[in-house]
């Protein structure tokens, strides 16, 4: 199999694992047997892409909270309700950063909201520069 | 006090701030090299979108694909790193435009390279635009003067026409665009040089400031140390300046220097983006790229502001090669060319047109009155010339008539020779070759012919100033302008040695 077909397998089974859009882990174990099934250099780079594939997923349904200090689960659950208007939020995981100096930067997926105090700066900085 | 006014300024730019919390669509890098970026996530990119690697680096989003997006990146790539985040703007590719561009240098994104400082303007175009549909143009009848005798001539440019100029390396097709340029009054002027030496660029630039042109016009360089996704960006950069100009209801004109390197940087860029390739190894849509920009040129009807864009494509060939594929491509696409040759060029023609080949497709219609009462017979006598180009050598031989032929196309030939950066107005043309429409250079030697057209001209602006003014303004020959002319040319043939 060439790379190009390995990819599209791979991308179709990361779809396959899916069931109403949670990552079933049944179907997972299932599919993980087959790429190691597979000849060795394969096998490797199906997982790869599989791996990647299904963080990719897991990812687009967490929510990941950066601040600078640590933040009470009750404020966790105030962002959570906000977003889940517009997203699907399975897991919250929360990430101190002290880069941010301030405020909270909310991401999901691809998505990112930031509200932080650096961003902030920066914004101030972009408006003397013109 | 300077701090103070400092301190002032930055308030002033803080007043009306309002700072609000961003909302972003990012990716990671995960592969980057030659200039190209591959980007996972960005999963609400846009194609042609604007990205931003930080660090004052940014790129557009060229390759769309399922879980990761091909980006180009202008500027250094070398400040790109895998697994740097990268963000959207949301902006599609966007140049600044304005009033305030007129006389700069920039680059392909519109910042300015000649060292005067900002420039300031609140308007931004994209830089991919839909060309203007049938309804909003107007069909070409005003006359773009190069200042170029043979082409004013014989080959007529419009205003809103797109005229192509091809030609081999070092033919003068860049002499004949910057004429071009040099010569317009009421007319901005967008000189864009695509993968030119710098030096070069340099040199045009100077002599467009020593001709006083640099004030009507604005130089777009991406030269050859440029980035490939600069270089292909830089013609519709120029385009969109020029485009402002005629939405404004005035006359542009854009000079793109040259296309065939913008094909050769649009299939490097796309190799790399692993596009599929096709004949000679560009791209499959190679042929839309130089079309979508070529078409942007038009004139537009008085509900629309009557203004026009004329375009000035340059494509370089190979050994005369005009049917090869990026050169049929534009020739099919602009209306009318203007070939240049090698072997005229060595012989002494310059500007070295070959009037036989080239063609204008809008034709009379972009001419003068003046100008078609003169041209009709020049446009004969050399056709006529050519014909019995060969038999030149055997003059001896010839009968009275043919000979006459061959001298007077040895006579206009010689007149229609030119030097550089010398533009000639509309009135001096018509009266240089009316004379040699009329006979009157018929017993002038060939070698003087230059030296009688320089004389003439210069009677003319001194004794008879007002007859050339006559011409300007009126444009046309009357039968009165005629009479005069006619005496007046006696008149300095019998002092002419």
């Amino acid at each position: 199999m060439n790379k190009k077909q390995l990819i599209k397998l791979t991308n179709k089974a990361v779809e396959a694992s899916l069931s109403h859009g949670r990552i079933d882990s049944a179907k997972v174990t299932k599919f993980v047997k087959h790429f190691k099934a597979l000849p060795l250099h394969e096998g490797i780079f199906a997982l790869k892409i599989y791996a990647k594939g299904l963080k990719r997923i897991s990812d687009s349904h967490t929510l990941f909270v950066y601040t600078p200090m640590k933040v009470e689960a009750v404020t966790l659950n105030k962002f959570k309700s906000q977003l889940k208007k517009d997203h699907t939020i399975e897991n919250t995981e929360q990430i101190i950063d002290s880069s941010l100096l301030g405020g909270v930067m909310l991401k999901i997926g691809d998505t990112v909201y930031d509200n932080s105090l650096r961003s902030k700066i920066e914004q101030v900085k972009g408006a003397i520069r013109g | 006090m300077a701090n103070v006014n400092v301190i002032d300024q930055i308030e002033k730019e803080l007043k009306g701030l309002k700072l609000k919390a961003q909302k972003a669509n990012t990716g990671v890098v995960t592969e980057v090299g030659d200039g190209i970026a591959r980007i996972e996530g960005l999963s609400d990119v846009q194609a042609m979108e604007l990205l931003d690697f930080g660090k004052g680096v940014f790129g557009l989003a060229l390759n769309l694909e399922q879980y990761n997006v091909g980006a180009v990146i202008f500027g250094d790539f070398t400040l790109v790193k895998e697994g740097m985040p990268v963000k959207t703007t949301g902006q599609i590719l966007q140049v600044p435009v304005g009033e305030a561009m007129v006389g700069r240098v920039v680059n392909a994104l519109g910042q300015p390279i000649d060292g005067k400082g900002p420039i300031k303007t609140t308007k931004h175009y994209p830089v991919e635009k839909i060309a203007p549909g049938v309804i909003t143009r107007k069909s070409v009848s005003v006359p773009l003067q190069t200042g170029i005798k043979s082409i004013d001539a014989l080959i007529p440019i419009g205003r809103g026409q797109r005229e192509l100029i091809i030609g081999d390396r070092n033919t003068g097709k860049t002499t004949i665009a910057v004429d071009t340029i040099i010569n317009q009054k009421d007319v901005i002027s967008v000189y864009v040089a695509i993968g030119q030496k710098a030096s070069k660029v340099a040199q045009i630039v100077a002599k467009l400031e020593d001709t006083g042109a640099m004030k009507n016009t604005i130089v777009v360089a991406a030269t050859a140390s440029d980035a490939a996704p600069m270089q292909y960006i830089a013609p519709y950069t120029g385009c969109s300046i020029g485009e402002y100009f005629m939405d404004q209801g005035k006359d542009s004109l854009v000079v793109y220097d040259d296309l065939s390197k913008h094909a050769n940087a649009y299939r490097q860029m796309s190799l790399l983006l692993r596009r599929p390739s096709g004949r000679e190894a560009y791209p499959g849509d190679v042929f839309y790229l130089h079309s979508r920009l070529l078409e942007r040129a038009a004139r537009l009807n008085e509900d629309y502001g009557g203004g026009s864009l004329t375009a000035l494509p340059v494509i370089e060939t190979q050994a005369g090669d005009i049917s090869a594929y990026i050169p049929t491509n534009v020739i099919s696409i602009t209306d009318g060319q203007i070939f240049l040759e090698s072997d005229l060029f060595f012989a002494g023609v310059r500007p070295a047109v070959n009037v036989g080949t080239s063609v204008s497709r809008v034709g009379g219609s972009a001419q003068t009155k003046a100008m078609k009462a003169v041209a009709g017979r020049l446009k004969l006598d050399l056709a006529q010339f050519r014909e019995l180009a060969a038999f030149a050598q055997f003059s001896s031989d010839l009968d009275p008539e043919t000979k006459s032929q061959i001298e007077r196309g040895r006579r206009l030939t010689e007149l229609l020779k030119q030097p550089p950066f010398s533009p000639v107005p509309l009135e001096e043309q018509v009266v240089s070759l009316w004379a040699a429409s009329k006979g009157f250079l018929d017993n002038i030697p060939v070698e003087k012919v230059r030296e009688f057209e320089g004389k003439y001209v210069s009677y003319l602006r001194l004794k008879e100033k007002k007859l050339l003014a006559e011409i300007a303004e009126k444009k046309e020959l009357s039968e009165k302008t005629v009479q005069e002319l006619e005496k007046v040319t006696k008149d300095f043939l019998k002092t002419f040695k």
